[in-house]
């Protein structure tokens, strides 16, 4: 029997139009924003646009250096993440600045693409040298996940502090999974 | 053969080794690559344990490390091979490197062929469950 309100209306009704008023509603910040912040680097600009585009659902700032996106978290909280597609050696000021107030960084790894997985693995070297914050590698193919998350929804430790995470750029779920890893990777540092 | 974490291969070797032993590709043409025995050891080290880590990723309680180990030349055989008249416990490649680096190196080559021909398997049984379609559950 469904439950009904005073006036006969179907409870489960209400609630359904509660949830989608809440959905429609407009964000308003009262206050300042709370953000935690992303770094994804990529070895080229359509890559990091994609990643953004599909996690955050648009990319708020397209400079020809410098990508931003935004994902809300609800009320007062977001996720901001900067995009760099840089090649080999990327802008170090530049890099400082951002390095310093993320949480940790996402490498796009074009997977099958060599000379773009080239660039990738010299952004790595450098990034490896320089910085010892949490970094994802997301492993991306034109054919698919290459690590699938059945088998590898964790990635696959490449040494302290770095993991590889398959992603499918298309799959918004996908990304945030690969996020919650970078996330947990930043804890366990806390943690110890 | 697992064991101190590979701190001596850069990122981005890391990067583009593990992507070739994913992809089940030979490894052993990046021995040559190496003129330092210290970074072959730490190369052998990494392709272990990824290999260990793709296998029971892929397999789960299915896996054993004794699948990746049957792929290699046993080292009896490999001591005969190579007229070593050495005990058999001696012959481990990361510790003879130092004694007798260019069949140490050749033993580590072995290895990461088979290690590499093992985790493209993994991967690929992994890739191929992945686009099985799944039975529908019953009601």
């Amino acid at each position: 029997m469904a439950e009904a309100s005073e006036t006969g209306v179907s409870v489960r009704a209400l609630r359904r139009q509660e949830v989608g008023a809440a959905s429609r509603r407009a964000v308003e910040y009262s206050g300042p924003l709370r953000l935690a912040e992303v770094l994804a680097l990529s070895p080229d600009a359509p890559s990091v646009e994609h990643f953004i585009r599909s996690l955050c659902g648009k990319v708020d700032l397209a400079a020809p250096e410098l990508l931003l996106g935004r994902m809300e978290l609800g009320r007062e909280r977001a996720l901001q993440v900067y995009g760099l597609p840089v090649q080999n050696s990327p802008d170090a000021l530049v890099l400082d600045l951002l390095i310093a107030r993320v949480v940790g960084t996402v490498l796009l790894y074009p997977w099958d693409v060599p000379f773009l997985r080239e660039r990738a693995e010299a952004v790595a070297d450098w990034y490896g040298e320089n910085y010892d914050a949490p970094l994802v590698a997301l492993a991306f193919s034109s054919r698919g996940n290459p690590l699938p998350s059945e088998a590898y929804a964790e990635g696959v430790s490449l040494g302290p502090g770095v993991r590889v995470v398959g992603v499918d750029l298309d799959q918004p779920a996908s990304l945030k999974r690969a996020l919650s890893v970078l996330i947990d990777m930043a804890l366990e540092r806390v943690a110890r | 053969m697992a064991g101190k974490p590979s701190t001596q291969l850069s990122l981005g070797l890391r990067l583009r080794v593990f992507h070739d032993l994913s992809e089940g590709r030979p490894l052993s043409s990046l021995v040559d690559s190496m003129p330092d025995d210290e970074e072959v050891v730490a190369l052998q080290r990494f392709v272990w344990d990824r290999t260990v880590e793709l296998g029971l990723g892929s397999l789960g309680d299915r896996f054993s490390r004794r699948d990746i180990t049957a792929r290699m030349v046993p080292t009896r055989e490999y001591l005969r091979q190579n007229n070593c008249t050495r005990k058999i416990y001696t012959c481990k490649a990361t510790q003879c490197i130092r004694i007798h680096p260019e069949c140490a190196r050749r033993k580590i080559k072995g290895q990461l062929d088979a290690m590499a021909e093992a985790a493209g398997e993994y991967v690929r049984l992994a890739r191929s469950r992945a686009k099985a379609p799944r039975r529908p559950r019953l009601p």
